[in-house]
């Protein structure tokens, strides 16, 4: 018995090894951890190229087609917030995204059916700059796109010349701004003490999910990927898994957008306790 | 150490010697390759359809392409600054004709004729996988811009190659 034991153990590990990609891994370790105070979420690792997590490989959760982050200016740090990047794909079809309040912006995989070359113009506070080359395979901007510019890179994305006047970004890192930071201060795990009746999911659990998730989650959201539109898609088990631990966590909605209260958090933990029922 | 153990160790030294040694224009030297006249009009469709820093332009690509809208070989350029420069036509021209050596000059031999039994231009064409897809279509402007230039009839290629850049509405690196 010991024998058939050590056998498939060696048997499992070999399986692992063999399915671990170290060329991915290494690029992931490459990466380097989380900036301090900043947690994983639409503002962290600004500059870094998004689709090497989120690229359908993981480690990260969503996937994405087309990740990026623009700087207000050409030698500059700053942020170009709030510009609207419009992607434009061969049969020109055209995707408008926002940068967010650090210049990350990203378009879901599966929200945008684009057909390579592709090629980008971004515009914020009236100026415009159009990408002179074409993207042929690879989304993550920032595999080209890197400061300083080089035989490799023509530098990283940027908006508006160099003696505009654009107004600064409040926002530096996701638990900085808005509060945010007393509030996820306050998220504590919820453990659930849970009994029947248990809460069901028409009943209880969707009207949270209404308020707080279906705006992104969605087939036309900014994550589509899970959908949490019906009870058969989010009671199916990983969304049921991720929900309880991004959720519980208060990882999701993403800062800066408010945590879900403890009564919330208590109620979708007793539902997948009690069977996810609907 | 017995003397099959010292045969062997000297069969890897010589082995490894002969291994480094082989140099990249010595090994397609022997073969009758296009010359590279000519080769400069078809850098420009080239690099401009392939040779971008997610496609060819990437370090990790058989067939490594250098010019003004992808990687540049010369440390001091960026992409999309200086007008490609003979050194990059050269080694463009090199990394061209270095892939299948064996069946270009077959190609050649043949006066050009089933070009189709290279890689690049299956690739090129889509009628082999190819990530980027149909980027030269059988017949296009960019596909007799290589094949012409393969058979030799750099005149017609030049024209064709300068035929297969669109103007607009794709962009194009000004410098």
């Amino acid at each position: 018995m010991r024998t058939v034991s050590g056998f498939a153990l060696v048997v499992s590990l070999a399986v692992a090894v063999s399915c671990a990609d170290p060329v991915h891994d290494r690029a992931v370790d490459a990466l380097g951890g989380e900036k301090a105070g900043v947690r994983q979420g639409p503002t962290h690792r600004p500059g870094q190229p998004c689709l090497t997590c989120h690229g359908g490989e993981g480690p990260g959760d969503l996937e994405m087609a087309f990740g990026g982050t623009l700087y207000a200016q050409q030698d500059s740090d700053a942020p170009g917030a709030g510009a609207v990047v419009r992607l434009l794909d061969s049969k020109n079809h055209t995707y408008d995204v926002t940068a967010n309040c650090v210049g990350n912006f990203w378009v879901p995989r599966g929200a945008f059916a684009s057909v390579y070359p592709v090629t980008a113009v971004a515009t914020v506070q009236g100026f415009s700059r159009v990408m002179t080359t074409e993207m042929h395979r690879d989304g993550s901007c920032a595999d080209c796109h890197v400061n300083p510019a080089s035989a490799a890179s023509p530098g990283h994305l940027w908006a508006a010349p160099a003696d505009s006047d654009l107004p600064a970004s409040d926002c530096k890192g996701d638990e900085d701004v808005k509060g945010v930071a007393s509030k996820l201060a306050t998220c504590t795990m919820v453990t659930p003490s849970c009994a029947a009746p248990f809460p069901t999911y028409t009943k209880d659990v969707a009207p949270i999910l209404e308020a707080n998730c279906v705006g992104c989650h969605q087939a036309k959201g900014q994550n589509p990927n899970p959908s949490l539109t019906s009870y058969r898609l989010v009671s199916a088990l990983k969304t049921r898994v991720t929900m309880n631990t991004l959720v519980a966590q208060c990882r999701m909605p993403p800062p800066p957008l408010d945590p879900l209260s403890d009564g919330d958090r208590q109620t979708l933990a007793c539902w997948i306790a009690g069977g996810a029922k609907q | 150490m017995n003397t099959r153990a010292v045969l062997a160790l000297l069969a890897g030294v010589v082995a490894t010697l002969f291994g480094c040694s082989s140099s990249y224009e010595g090994a397609t030297a022997q073969f009758t390759l296009p010359p590279e006249t000519g080769f400069d009009s078809v850098t420009t469709p080239l690099v401009f359809f392939c040779g971008s820093i997610d496609c060819h332009g990437g370090v990790g690509r058989n067939l490594r392409l250098y010019g003004m809208q992808g990687r540049r070989l010369d440390p001091t350029d960026v992409p999309c600054g200086a007008m490609t420069k003979q050194a990059e036509i050269d080694a463009d021209y090199q990394s061209f004709v270095g892939l299948e050596p064996e069946i270009l000059a077959a190609v050649v031999k043949d006066g050009g004729k089933h070009p189709e039994r290279l890689t690049v231009i299956r690739k090129a064409r889509g009628t082999e996988k190819h990530t980027g897809g149909v980027v030269f279509a059988a017949g296009s402007d960019g596909d007799h811009c290589l094949t012409e230039w393969i058979a030799g009839q750099t005149d017609q290629a030049g024209a064709d190659c300068n035929n297969a850049i669109p103007q607009n509405p794709r962009p194009l690196c000004v410098p």
